[in-house]
Parts: C-alpha cells; sequence; structure tokens
C-alpha cells in the first residue's frame, strides 16, 4: 500500500439518484485542485468501517480535466463485499478518507472514426465522461437498464441526443442490428455486467469485429463467495480469505503489501504465482494456457476452488 | 462469419482501367459498407500498400485487410530529393523522373509512400556510377 500515491478527499455532497443509485462528490480535503483525468478514468476510494476497509474503483462522471471535484455513481450492491451498502447507508458529506488514482485503463482510441458505446446498467458510467470528451465527433451510446433506473438515467443523459436509453421490459434490445449498422472504422466500447459483455462480445466476433476494435471495463463485482484459506509461503503465514473479502483485501488487511491497480482482472498488477491448490480464476487478463496450467492467480477477483492455495509470496 | 468482401486483384482486372481507378471505386465502396468487411488484395507492392493506405483511410484496421504479393518484382521508386514517383522500376539505379538525379533503387520500403526510397547514387562523386542491372524483374 505504501507504494501507492494517494490524496484525501472529502464528501462534498451526496445525493440518491433512486433507491440503490447514489451520487457522490468528493473534493480536495486541503484547498487546491485534484489531478485533471481523462475520459475513462476511475479512482480508487480507500474506506473504512468497524475494523473493514475497502479500496474500490469507481468510474469518474465528472467532465474530463475537471479538477475541483470528482463525481461517481455507486450503485448499491445486493450481495457483495459491502463497500457500496457502507457508502449507501453511512456515507455523509464532511467525511474524509483517502482516494488513488486517477487512472485510465479504459479511453477513447483516437484513430475510431465513430465510437460506439454500450453499457449494461451502471456501465454507464465511464461513458459519462465519453460523452463531453467526444463531442462533436461521431459517437453513440446505447444503455440497457432495469426499467426502475430509466428516470435517473435519463436525467443523465439528458444533455445528449446521441444516448439511447432501452429500459428492459419496455423496449426490446438487440445489440445485434446496432453491431451490424456500423460503418468501417467503429470502434466498440463495452462496460456492464460480465454476462452483458459476454453476449454482446460474442455477437460481435460473429459479425466479423476485430478484438483490436472492441474495449472493455470490467466491473470486478464477481470476486465473493466461498472462504478459503492462503499460505504464504515465504514466511509461512496463513491468512483466511472471508466468504465477502477478495484474495487482495485479505492480503491488504494482513498488511502484505500486494500489488495492485485495476481490483477488476483486467490490468494484470496483482498477478500472484501458485504453488499449490486449484485456482478458480474470474479475471479477463490470463491467458487460456496460464489458467488451464493454474500456477498463477489474480488476487482481486479470483478465488480457490481448493481449501487452500500456497501463493510464492 | 458474416459480413462482405471485396477482392482487389491486380490492377487492370475487372474492368478498371487504372489502379486510381480501382482505389477510388474501392473507396466508394468501403462507405457504404459495415464492420464485419474483410478486404484481400493481391498484386505488386507499391499497389497492395496503396491498397492498404485506401484501407485505413476509410477506417479498416491490421486483420481486416490483407495483402499478398503476386506479379512482378518491380518497384515504385520515391526520390528522397525531389519527392517525385517513378514507376515499375526493375534495375537498381533509375533517373529520376523529377530532377534528372540517377538514383540508386534501397530496399528501405515505406508502406506509408507505398514506395521504396531512392536516393543519388552519385552524389561525392559525379558522374561515378556503380554498374546497371536487372534486380526486380
Amino acid at each position: 500500500m505504501s507504494r501507492r500515491a494517494t490524496m484525501r478527499a472529502r464528501v462534498a455532497r451526496v445525493e440518491n439518484l433512486n433507491a440503490g443509485l447514489r451520487h457522490v462528490v468528493l473534493e480536495p480535503e486541503e484547498a487546491g485542485l485534484f489531478p485533471a483525468a481523462s475520459a475513462g478514468a476511475h479512482i480508487v476510494l480507500q474506506l473504512r468501517h468497524e475494523g473493514r476497509v475497502w479500496r474500490n474503483p469507481y468510474s469518474l462522471i465528472s467532465a474530463p480535466g475537471a479538477r475541483e471535484e470528482y463525481r461517481i455513481i455507486v450503485r448499491r450492491a445486493a450481495a457483495s463485499r459491502g463497500g457500496s451498502a457502507y457508502i449507501h447507508e453511512h456515507l455523509r458529506a464532511g467525511e474524509v478518507f483517502p482516494i488513488e488514482g486517477p487512472r485510465n485503463m479504459f479511453w477513447p482510441a483516437t484513430t475510431a472514426r465513430k465510437h460506439l458505446m454500450l453499457a449494461g446498467g451502471i456501465g454507464i458510467t465511464p461513458f459519462l465522461s465519453y460523452l463531453p470528451a467526444l463531442a462533436g465527433q461521431n459517437a453513440e451510446l446505447h444503455v440497457r437498464c432495469k426499467a426502475e433506473d430509466e428516470a435517473a438515467f435519463a436525467r443523465l443523459l439528458a444533455a445528449w441526443p446521441n444516448a439511447h436509453l432501452h429500459p428492459s421490459g419496455k423496449t426490446a434490445f438487440s445489440a445485434g442490428a446496432i453491431l451490424a449498422a456500423q460503418p468501417l472504422g467503429t470502434h466498440l466500447y463495452l462496460c456492464g455486467p460480465d454476462a452483458f459483455m459476454a453476449a454482446i462480445e460474442a455477437e460481435a466476433a460473429a459479425l466479423g469485429w476485430i478484438s483490436g476494435k472492441i474495449h472493455r471495463e470490467y466491473f470486478g463485482g464477481n470476486s465473493t463467495g466461498q472462504a478459503f484459506s492462503v499460505v504464504l509461503a515465504r514466511d509461512g503465514r496463513r491468512l483466511a480469505v472471508a466468504p465477502d473479502q477478495s484474495l487482495l483485501e485479505a492480503l491488504e488487511q494482513a498488511g502484505v503489501d500486494a500489488p495492485s491497480l485495476c481490483r477488476g482482472g483486467a490490468c494484470g498488477a496483482c498477478k500472484i504465482t501458485v504453488l499449490e491448490g486449484v485456482p478458480d480464476h474470474r479475471d479477463h487478463f490470463l491467458s487460456g494456457a496460464e489458467r488451464a496450467g493454474g500456477r498463477a492467480i489474480m488476487a482481486c477477483v479470483s478465488r480457490a476452488h481448493s481449501g487452500r492455495l500456497v501463493l510464492d509470496m | 462469419m458474416q459480413g462482405a468482401e471485396f477482392w482487389v486483384v491486380a490492377e487492370g482486372i475487372g474492368g478498371f482501367p487504372s489502379a486510381p481507378a480501382l482505389l477510388a471505386a474501392l473507396t466508394e465502396r468501403m462507405a457504404a459498407e459495415r464492420t464485419g468487411f474483410r478486404l484481400y488484395a493481391a498484386g505488386t507492392e507499391g499497389f497492395l500498400w496503396d491498397v492498404a493506405n485506401t484501407a485505413r483511410d476509410a477506417g479498416l484496421a491490421e486483420g481486416e485487410f490483407f495483402l499478398a504479393h503476386a506479379g512482378s518484382l518491380c518497384r515504385r521508386v520515391y526520390c528522397t530529393h525531389c519527392k517525385a514517383m517513378i514507376e515499375n522500376v526493375s534495375t537498381n539505379l533509375v533517373c529520376c523522373s523529377g530532377c534528372g538525379a540517377m538514383l540508386f533503387v534501397r530496399d528501405h520500403f515505406s508502406r506509408r509512400l507505398a514506395a521504396f526510397m531512392g536516393v543519388q547514387v552519385d552524389a561525392e562523386q559525379p558522374g561515378v556510377l556503380p554498374p546497371v542491372a536487372t534486380l526486380y524483374p
């Protein structure tokens, strides 16, 4: 943790967009400005509550370059590690905590002739910074959302005639029809639940989209499951990973300076060598061969099929 | 895989009077195409990279167009002094059609210019030329 640059942010205000979505506005604790962020960037909030520590990444929805405040939207996750529940139930204006970043692993392609953005639910968030960045360019956003989020999302998108909402139950949504209608030079950006993204990627591949024109931002929301234990081979320490805790969080809680960056299984920074045990791979980084080999694990999202993993650290 | 394909075979085939006419038709066609389109081209080196640049201008990327050399090894030469293009060069030396310099045809190929580099061969000792040989039949 020591190696990561953090700064302290204060909650300027919170606002519930609806029962499940909370808009959080952060400002620098001290006088001054935040670093400028680019379209698609995220920050990591370091939150503490009753002995738990969360380090959750959230896409910035503020306009690229905005430095006086950072804005995020947090969906309350039903069954998760608890960070979003904390933000919904306890976070108040005036609270101060460290944030990391901004970082960006989901930037718009400069060579694109057209930008096609497809979002599932809260996957709308990175595109709220794309829209102003791509103003004047050929860009189009489609958001598939639950009916209960339609009103809140419609308000967020009110200024953007190139953004289209597709509430489930009210409208049919055919990603295939949208993908099949795109001119040459279109780049596709995806953010949403894993199943949403996997289904669209499959349709895109069938239509002949090349992977180099598909850009993905993952939530990494699937890092909970059965409890297991890890042994750190170099000093013999044994740690328990709770059902509602990721392996990375368990390492950090124990004071291990484990590397990490995106915390969503995409960037590869938190890769650890596995000496014994069977990993339950949930990342989007390792190759098929690496997964099958079972000798590496991405600590931020992946867990264990065996009750115990021995890690080379 | 669904999606259209467009085959570009060597110049002059398929009713096009010239390579530029073919490339103009290709540009028009690609403006109406949709993602999933694949482009295949066969021909001489310069022609292939003219196709590649036309494809890139239309938004195609590596993996969406495929090039195969066929036919003559003759080179398109770019005069690095006056920027003239000299077509169908089969020899190691060529007289520039733009500035008249005697150029040595290098192996250095520019994908952007779709041409091999030609540099003045007798710049240091005017009039002293190596033997001329047909290297690119």
